[in-house]
């Protein structure tokens, strides 16, 4: 039984990291630009189903398609802010919620029309060989995944902390007119800021798409995830959204092992509504 | 201008009343049921969306709750639909309490996240207890009857019937909006929308005026589940899938948020236009998703405001003051 629970903590971990990633993104979009985007989920979808048309239709290496998938979801980001969020930022909530939610269906949707309903994989190069640490089971391609996601999370937070970029990105999530006044072009912080949160959603994306499977909705089961990791995290806290996506892959791997796989989905949600009766201003957040 | 919309009140009353008498083609009175049950459901997230600028994306929660409840009754206890719809209300109205209750004291985005989670917990739960039907859901629900002493009449099988019954509660819903609208908890409403920290300076309850509306909103939503229950006889979780509540918004952005007939006329398109173009049906969601985006930034205020419009125009009268205070409320 303690072997159990020891692995399914770490699975929890692991799966936890991929919804700090996405829970990052959409944290820093928020707190920076207001945006209830409820279209993130959708950038994570296209990151899988770009990793799977590239790997197993076009016959591309794993690694390259996966770099690959990863850009164009940066630049779909780019597009995005330019196009749409521009003219939302810090509209009315039920604005920027109504905008990204028809772009949520409109994303889905088609990727549906062109996929069709078939669970798809993507062909991942790893042995299915699993490696033991004590009893604790892992197996290549989980092990792959949570290596990449530590160092997209250390480079992000290096990226954040320690560069002019991130100090001009930090500034224009504290006071975007202050920001603009000693120079910094917030424009280009903005749309830096959402194609890099829709990057980050793309990366998990690839990541579970290889573990799991590639599906047009899966966007729309992360949507809810990704909002919980941003609540329970404290809306625009990065650090809060890190701790809290570990919080809801723990908890839902538990959930899922020790009770019923069909009620794990109901974790975030449980969680979401602790945290918003207990603490609004989520677990880490200054009152 | 007051005489005009009066008398377009009594003409769409009187039409109301009418065309079952020269339509007997069944399936376009299901499709003016079904275009009844619309309006309460969009009329509902417009009170919310529109009147209070509060985003909900988990209306079918509050459907799935209302036709669940209902039909549960009817068929566990043999209850009649009169009582099951009451009960089916006010189940409803509980769970919007217990929504309501977690979000509505705060501001920021989580309004919209607890809504869509309550919808996919309620969702997980019809559909993993079995008592409650399981996958398959619920059959044979039964039809209205009403039965005084030795008069008997039952709605099965009759959709005259149907039409009257959605047609009456469709009115019952737009009569209550507009008094709900245009009065004191109106005023509080548009305060809320338009500056939330300011009707809150002013005295204005803001939390439980917020509570009013969503569980108004929620009991609307609750009366066309029971009814939808028992007009279709059958019930399955897909009840409780997300595209109701994207059908609902698109109606009410394109009809026109926070007017009394921008969900009316959103209903009547968004029912009969997706029956016209049935053979691109898997084109339906994309396409719905594109208007809502169009809709957000070329007519956020929807179809409705170009109808008042023309009614002033036909009318050739200028606006008297009063008119022009409407006329800012609801851009």
């Amino acid at each position: 039984m303690i072997e159990l629970t020891l692995q399914y903590i770490v699975d929890g971990l692991m799966i936890g990291m991929t919804y700090a990633l996405v829970g990052m993104g959409l944290t820093m979009i928020f707190g920076m630009m207001n945006i209830l985007n409820m279209a993130h989920g959708e950038l994570y979808m296209l990151g899988a189903v770009f990793a799977y048309y590239l790997t197993a239709k076009a016959g591309i290496n794993y690694f390259p398609s996966m770099v690959i998938s990863v850009a164009l979801c940066f630049l779909l980001g780019v597009v995005l802010d330019r196009v749409l969020m521009k003219r939302v930022r810090n509209a009315p909530h039920t604005m920027s919620g109504a905008l990204t939610i028809g772009l949520a269906i409109f994303i889905t949707n088609t990727v549906f029309i062109i996929m069709g309903p078939i669970p798809q994989s993507i062909p991942v190069p790893f042995e299915l060989k699993a490696t033991f640490i004590g009893p604790i089971m892992l197996t290549r391609s989980r092990l792959f995944a949570s290596a990449i996601t530590i160092l997209t999370i250390m480079f992000s937070n290096w990226l954040i902390r320690k560069t002019g970029l991130g100090r001009a990105i930090r500034a224009t999530i504290q006071d975007r007119v202050s920001a603009q006044l000693v120079g910094i072009k917030t424009e280009r912080i903005f749309a830096f800021t959402f194609a890099y949160g829709s990057a980050l959603a793309a990366l998990a994306g690839v990541m579970l798409g290889s573990i799991f499977v590639v599906t047009p909705f899966m966007g729309e089961s992360m949507i809810l995830k990704a909002w919980t990791v941003v609540i329970v995290g404290g809306l625009g806290n990065i650090p809060g959204a890190i701790f809290a996506g570990m919080l809801v892959g723990v908890t839902e791997s538990l959930a899922a092992g020790l009770w019923n796989s069909s009620w794990a989905n109901m974790v975030a949600f449980v969680l979401v509504v602790i945290v918003l009766l207990i603490r609004p201003q989520g677990l880490f957040g200054k009152a | 201008m007051k005489n005009l919309k009066l008398l377009a009140l009594l003409g769409c009353l009187a039409l109301f009343v009418i065309t079952p008498l020269f339509i007997h083609n069944s399936y376009i009175i299901h499709l003016l049921i079904m275009v009844g049950i619309y309006i309460l459901l969009a009329q509902g997230l417009n009170l919310i969306l529109g009147y209070m600028g509060l985003l909900s994306l988990g209306q079918q929660a509050y459907l799935t709750i209302g036709a669940y409840i209902s039909a549960l009754l009817a068929l566990r206890l043999g209850m009649s639909f009169w009582m099951t719809l009451p009960l089916a209300i006010l189940g409803t109205m509980l769970a919007g309490l217990f929504v309501g209750y977690v979000t509505l004291r705060l501001r920021g985005p989580y309004f919209v996240i607890v809504t869509i989670g309550f919808a996919e917990i309620v969702r997980l739960l019809v559909m993993n207890i079995d008592s409650l039907g399981g996958p398959p859901g619920l059959r044979n629900i039964p039809a209205p009857v009403i039965s005084i002493g030795s008069f008997y009449y039952s709605f099965d099988n009759n959709k005259i019937a149907y039409y009257y019954l959605v047609g009456l509660l469709v009115i019952l819903c737009l009569f209550i909006t507009y008094r709900l609208t245009h009065s004191r908890e109106g005023r509080a409403f548009l305060a809320m929308r338009e500056n939330e920290g300011l009707a809150q300076a002013v005295g204005i309850n803001v939390s439980r005026y917020s509570m009013l509306g969503f569980l108004v909103s929620v009991a609307f939503a609750g009366v066309a589940g029971a009814t939808f229950a028992h007009y279709v006889g059958h019930i399955s979780p897909e009840i409780g899938a997300f595209h109701w509540t994207v059908t609902m918004l698109v109606m009410v952005v394109v009809g026109g948020q926070g007017t009394l007939i921008g969900p009316v006329i959103g209903a009547f398109i968004f029912t009969f236009l997706p029956e016209w173009l049935r053979y691109v049906d898997e084109f339906r969601l994309p396409i719905y998703g594109l208007i809502l985006m169009l809709a957000v930034f070329f007519f956020p205020n929807g179809l409705s405001p170009m109808l008042e419009n023309l009614g002033t125009r036909l009318t050739k009268e200028t606006k008297k003051p009063e008119e022009a205070i409407t006329v800012s409320h609801h851009s």
